[in-house]
Formats: C-alpha cells, structure tokens, sequence
C-alpha cells in the first residue's frame, strides 16, 4: 500500500479503519473514519478504490436479506414440533415423582417387614426367608424393571 | 420487531408462571423463527440443513429456557443472541457428527438447498446467488461472524458471546473474512 498523505493514528494500517467503517452495522459513513484517515484518502487513490470495493461489497451482502422468507403457517408447525420433541426429551429424561415416591414406599415397606420378621420369627426361620428372598430377589427386580419400563414407554407415548 | 420490544417481551415471558411462560416462549419462537432461519440459512448455506438446525436450537431453548437470564443492565444476553449462540453450537455439532460420517454438514458451494422450497424461488438474482456461493466459501468461522455483524447488527462483544471467542479475535475473523469476500465477489466478477 502507498503511504502518500498523512499517517493515520495509533499506528494502524488505514485499511483496517476503513474496514471497520465500511462494515459498521448503520452503514458506511465517511464521518464514521478518523480525519487522519480522511487525509491519507485524499493523498491516496489505491486506498480509496479499497474503500469502494468494500462499499460495493457490503452493497451487495445487503442483497440477500436477514430474515427468511417463510410463511406463518410454516413457523408454527415448526414451533409446536419443536415443543412436542422439547416434551418427549424431558419426559424420557426426568422420572414421574409418584415413581420415585413408590420406589421409595417399596424400600420403605421391605425394611419394615424385615423388622418386623426378625421381631417375630425365631432365628432360624427368619434365616430360612432372608434365604428365600434371596432367590426371589432377581426375579422381583425384573418385574420392576418391566413395570417402570412400561411406564415410561407410556408416558413417551403419551407426548 | 424492534429489539428492545422483543427483550420486553422476553422479560414479561419470564416473569409469568410456568405452564405460561412455555406459551410465552412459543409465541417468542413464532417471532423470532424467520430470523433465526434466516441466520442458520446463512450459516449453513443448506436450506434442510438450516431447518434442522433450527428445530434442535428451539429444542434446546425451551428445555433451558429457565436456566436463561435476560438482559438487565450489563449482565445478561439478548434473547436472539442467545438463540444464535445455540445455532451455532447446534450447527457446530452438526459438522462434528457429520465429519465423523459423511460430509452432510459441509456447506453446499452455491447455496445448496437455499432455492429448495417454493418461496425461495424469488431468490434468483445474480448478485444473491453469487453473494450465496461467496458466503459458502468462507471458513464457517468467518462466515457466523461475517454474518452476525451483517445481517443482524450485532455488536462486537456480542458476537464474541455468540461465537464464544474474544472481541480481538471477533475483528479479526471479521477483517479476513470481508476480505475474502471481497476477494470471491471479484472472482465471481460481480465486483
């Protein structure tokens, strides 16, 4: 770049302030550049075709437009799957509260009957049913884990 | 809209009970939804692509839509930058999934899908088509800075929320990527 006419400040290339200005959200207003800058515009005719080669840039990026071209009809439909699939993530994800509320009762209930048969049983048949509901314990997680699986595959359904 | 009426509006939907303030964020998105097409469209250069951009940002705001914190005084961000600063990332991970599959995030050189649907089809000038194909060369850094600053008036700081860099990095992606453009427009000989 020629250099003819006055520096600008701050010892910054005129082209990066022309940039900046050309680019500025209002538009492009000569004002907008720093006087030194006016200056050496004067002085410099390679700078001044930069500055017209950005203004018709930014001329023609202002050919396309900023919002898209769609229809009201379109956007609701897009808003309301939007919604829909918003629902459906936070139903798979977040868990009923009556669920953990039973989960909860079921523990709850499992330890009070274990209290309870060991205040009641002597201690071999209480070791007779930890036994028994040892071999239980796998199936009753299945049925569980089935049960709570159908509740959420309802509820997904449900959305 | 003007911007301060649509953040009003954002603070009003906040201030509203739940089940309401889902309506609200709604009739938010209507508002909003052409502007954001209009961004990712950009973004993109691939009008499906676009849209499912769009359709997951929109997920992704209405299930952290109570984790949003609206501008009050110098905290806080615009609604539509923070939509965008979603897009973005959503578009982002797009290309990450993508790159690791196919190439179906890569922008399609001449707009792509842009002209796909019937309401584009008024799209057809020179200087569109050819600012399209200028737009889809860019590195995609380049291009969301380019086209925030462009097309929606975003303030440097801003886009440096949106894109998730600093101000200085921010000017100078834009600085290259005027320039490049610049460059592509000459080459397309509409400059």
């Amino acid at each position: 770049m020629r250099t003819r006419g006055r520096q600008p400040t701050q010892g910054r290339h005129p082209r990066v302030d022309l940039l900046e200005a050309a680019w500025m959200p209002a538009g492009f207003h000569l004002d907008s550049v720093p006087a030194e800058v006016r200056d050496h515009l004067e002085g410099c005719p390679e700078c001044r075709a930069f500055l017209d080669e950005l203004v018709a840039t930014r001329r023609l990026a202002g050919a396309l437009p900023a919002e898209a071209e769609v229809s009201l009809l379109e956007v609701q439909a897009a808003v309301r799957r939007a919604v829909a699939a918003a629902g459906r993530q936070a139903a798979v994800a977040q868990p009923n509260w009556r669920e953990r509320l039973g989960f909860v009762l079921m523990a709850g209930a499992m330890l009070g009957a274990q209290a309870l048969l060991l205040e009641l049983l002597e201690p071999a048949g209480f070791m007779a049913f930890q036994v028994a509901l040892n071999w239980l314990a796998p199936f009753l997680f299945y049925i569980i884990f089935r049960l709570d699986n159908r509740v959420t595959d309802k509820r997904a359904g449900e959305t | 809209m003007p911007d301060h009426e649509l953040e009003s509006l954002v603070i009003a939907a906040k201030a509203v009970d739940r089940a309401a303030s889902t309506s609200a964020l709604e009739a938010l998105l209507t508002r909003v939804y052409p502007r954001l097409l209009g961004y990712a469209l950009k973004l993109t250069c691939n009008r499906c692509l676009a849209e499912e951009v769009c359709q997951e940002t929109m997920v992704r705001a209405i299930t952290g839509w109570r984790r949003y914190r609206p501008v009050r005084g110098r905290a806080g961000v615009s609604f539509q930058a923070w939509l965008f600063r979603i897009a973005t990332n959503v578009y982002r991970d797009i290309r990450r999934k993508s790159a690791r599959t196919a190439s179906a995030g890569r922008p399609a050189p001449g707009g792509g899908g842009l002209a796909a649907s019937a309401e584009d089809e008024a799209i057809h000038s020179i200087e569109r088509e050819a600012m399209m194909e200028a737009l889809a060369a860019l590195p995609e850094e380049q291009r969301a800075v380019l086209v925030l600053r462009t097309y929606h008036d975003c303030s440097y700081r801003e886009i440096s929320e949106i894109v998730g860099c600093p101000e200085g990095t921010v000017k100078s992606r834009l600085h290259y990527a005027v320039l490049a453009l610049r460059e592509e427009l000459r080459r397309r000989g509409v400059l």
